[in-house]
């Protein structure tokens, strides 16, 4: 059987169309709790995603998956209720960490054994004590790439190989390197996502080719952010255009995926609703039209790209 | 007056105190660990035990030495306080850098906050993360109140002010903690504990320069295993300030920051021959529910059953004793 984990549980492939494939509801270091500074009225931060998540839906979008992993502001409560509120509306949430400093201090003296079980749990049992499963790994390296997080990334390859689910990982500086661990682990190139290549600074149009050849797929998910002092790695959709434009004339299209990396709620040293997620299909897509990009390749990047990565073939073990 | 978390008591109500315990200890993310098994009751139930027997030994007050960060909560301290009717103290600052949250780990990071004005609309302020950010949430816990889960502040106040390093160096992260509880102390004028006696010369730096009085420090974990310095310890007591030998009953040696009891008891002893009993102070860091650590066997009672005897025997005397426990806490606590 085949199958995707959503937060109201696992649905048909098929029944997972336009998907917005690295987004943030909720998002923050561990530790931002016990600042009352970020401390912020549940009711209008939950108005927020809903009307971010609702204004998607409303343009087209049916699925929003949400990247945050372990330890950095996940909110199952909010999910599961947004999913309920919103109609034909599948959130997916992630397990994974997303870097050196989004690993709290809890889950710092653990081995790779231990993160790998806990991966595996989270996709086949459900989420810290709940129920609710995880429908990716979500992981990511900081530009240093430290011991912890190497255990982190071999512990999510061999939980993806183990469960199915795919590995959606960041971090520009390294992605070779990440790459080669979770290559050396055993995991398929065909269950990795390789995010923020669109990042100002770090793009690098052979460097996505060659990526893309290995089989893996090429995440250009920084759309409608802007290049501002406070965000260093936004920069201007026209060109993120010409990347991907690029890399369909080079027959690339089943290796390209779009999203937008919103947060509705920043929890620590950013800011919330800088742009939303609804800039994917509002602005974006047109975009896309507009220079020349026919209904046949939309639908590729749009559904059937995000549904191969999502989609779980169960296995035995 | 000394904050407890049943509300405000003078130094002489205190008793036997206890400085360096704790009811639980975790570290920050625990609650996403499937496989912690927390049942509250049931710490509840085994803290109001440990607690009415360190009472029946004679024991009086234990500062809870967690911290913000490590496993404190204000609303079952509170309730554990008054069931086993002993003083509990709760702590607020950071404990080192290896215990901090990643939010609190990037020293200058800045923040637009918008604020309203009225002429121009909307316009910000950039706050950043420095000494005086940390200096306000650590205040507001003494004076407003601890922040509990839930982003909540709860009615409990904190009463002691902690701070901590890494092992191998003060970090730059450690340092804004460190400055940060100095001055919410001083505002308070309430007590800074430390921790982490490898670096407690640069701690006790910066608490001097931030303008904390000697009779307000307690130089913690002076029994490290790793770091046992009779001339250090000494050294901190001519200047005034307290040496805590707080790991008591940490005895398995297999441990390297473990000693045997005997062996601190010798150090206690040695100090106190060499005029220091008015600036020793002593725990056994005992913990109730331990979840990112193993379960110490020991218990608060501990100190008064075991340890004291021990001292005894050393041919301490009782208003030797009583002096550790009960003035050397009451003056640093309370301030004179």
């Amino acid at each position: 059987m085949a199958y995707i984990n959503t937060v109201l549980g696992p649905v048909h492939p098929d029944e997972i169309s336009v998907t917005a494939i690295h987004e943030h509801l909720m998002s923050g270091l561990p530790g931002w709790e016990y600042d009352p500074d970020f401390w912020f009225d549940m009711g209008t931060a939950f108005e927020d995603c809903y009307n971010a998540v609702m204004d998607f839906k409303l343009l087209g979008g049916q699925t929003y998956v949400e990247c945050s992993g372990i330890s950095s502001a996940r909110d199952l409560d909010i999910y599961v209720k947004l999913a309920s509120s919103i109609r034909d509306m599948h959130i997916i949430a992630s397990t994974g960490f997303l870097g050196d400093s989004n690993i709290a201090p809890h889950f710092r003296r653990k081995d790779a054994a231990y993160f790998e079980e806990l991966f595996v749990r989270e996709i086949t049992h459900g989420m810290g004590k709940t129920g609710v499963k995880a429908g990716v790994i979500s992981i990511g390296a900081s530009e240093n790439f430290t011991g912890l997080e190497e255990m982190v990334y071999r512990a999510a390859a061999r939980a993806a190989t183990r469960t199915g689910a795919a590995v959606i990982t960041q971090g520009v500086q390294t992605i070779f390197k990440q790459l080669q661990i979770l290559n050396d682990e055993g995991l398929d190139s065909s269950r990795i996502v390789i995010s923020h290549l669109d990042s100002n600074g770090f793009t690098n149009l052979e460097r996505d080719k060659q990526i893309a050849r290995t089989g893996a797929y090429i995440a250009y998910d920084r759309i409608g952010t802007q290049n501002t002092p406070r965000n260093i790695f936004g920069m201007p959709d026209e060109d993120r255009l010409k990347l991907i434009l690029n890399l369909l004339d080079a027959g690339l299209q089943d290796h390209i995926l779009l999203s937008t990396s919103s947060q509705c709620q920043s929890l620590g040293w950013g800011e919330s609703n800088v742009h939303s997620v609804s800039h994917l299909l509002r602005y974006f897509l047109p975009r896309l039209r507009k220079a020349g990009v026919d209904e046949a390749t939309i639908n590729t990047l749009l559904v059937e790209n995000p549904r191969n990565v999502l989609t779980i073939q169960q296995r035995l073990t | 007056m000394v904050m407890t978390v049943k509300g405000e008591m003078r130094p002489e109500e205190l008793g036997w105190a206890a400085l360096f315990e704790h009811i639980l200890f975790a570290f920050p993310g625990w609650e996403n660990d499937p496989w912690v098994d927390f049942n509250r009751a049931q710490v509840t139930e085994s803290a109001v035990a440990s607690l009415r027997e360190f009472k029946n030994a004679g024991g009086g007050t234990i500062v809870d030495f967690n911290g913000t960060l490590l496993g404190r909560d204000a609303e079952l301290l509170a309730n554990i306080s008054s069931l086993a009717d002993v003083n509990i103290i709760a702590t607020t600052g950071f404990s080192g850098q290896d215990f901090t949250p990643g939010h609190f780990l990037f020293p200058g990071a800045t923040r637009r906050r918008d604020i309203l004005d009225q002429q121009a609309g909307i316009t910000y302020e950039v706050q950043r993360l420095d000494a005086d950010y940390l200096a306000k949430i650590f205040y507001e816990e003494l004076t407003l109140g601890m922040v509990g889960p839930g982003m909540m502040r709860t009615s409990f106040k904190a009463g002691v002010v902690k701070t901590g390093a890494n092992w191998d160096r003060v970090t730059e992260a450690d340092e804004i903690a460190i400055r940060g509880a100095a001055r919410a102390a001083k505002k308070a004028g309430v007590a800074v504990l430390t921790t982490g006696i490898s670096q407690a010369q640069r701690q006790w730096e910066i608490l001097l320069e931030e303008g904390i009085k000697p009779d307000r420090i307690v130089i913690g974990r002076c029994d490290d295993g790793r770091a046992i310095d009779l001339e250090r310890d000494k050294e901190f007591a001519r200047k005034g300030a307290f040496v805590s030998y707080n790991h008591i009953g940490w005895e398995d040696t297999s441990l390297p920051y473990c000693i045997p009891d005997e062996r601190r008891a010798e150090l206690v002893k040695t100090m106190i021959k060499n005029g220091f009993a008015e600036n020793i102070i002593l725990s056994c860091d005992a913990v109730c529910c331990a979840i990112s650590i193993p379960q110490p066997k020991h218990s608060y009672s501990h100190l008064l059953k075991s340890f004291v005897p021990r001292l005894k025997k050393l041919r301490i005397k009782d208003s030797v004793i009583d002096t550790i426990l009960r003035e050397n806490p009451k003056r640093v606590l309370g301030g004179k």
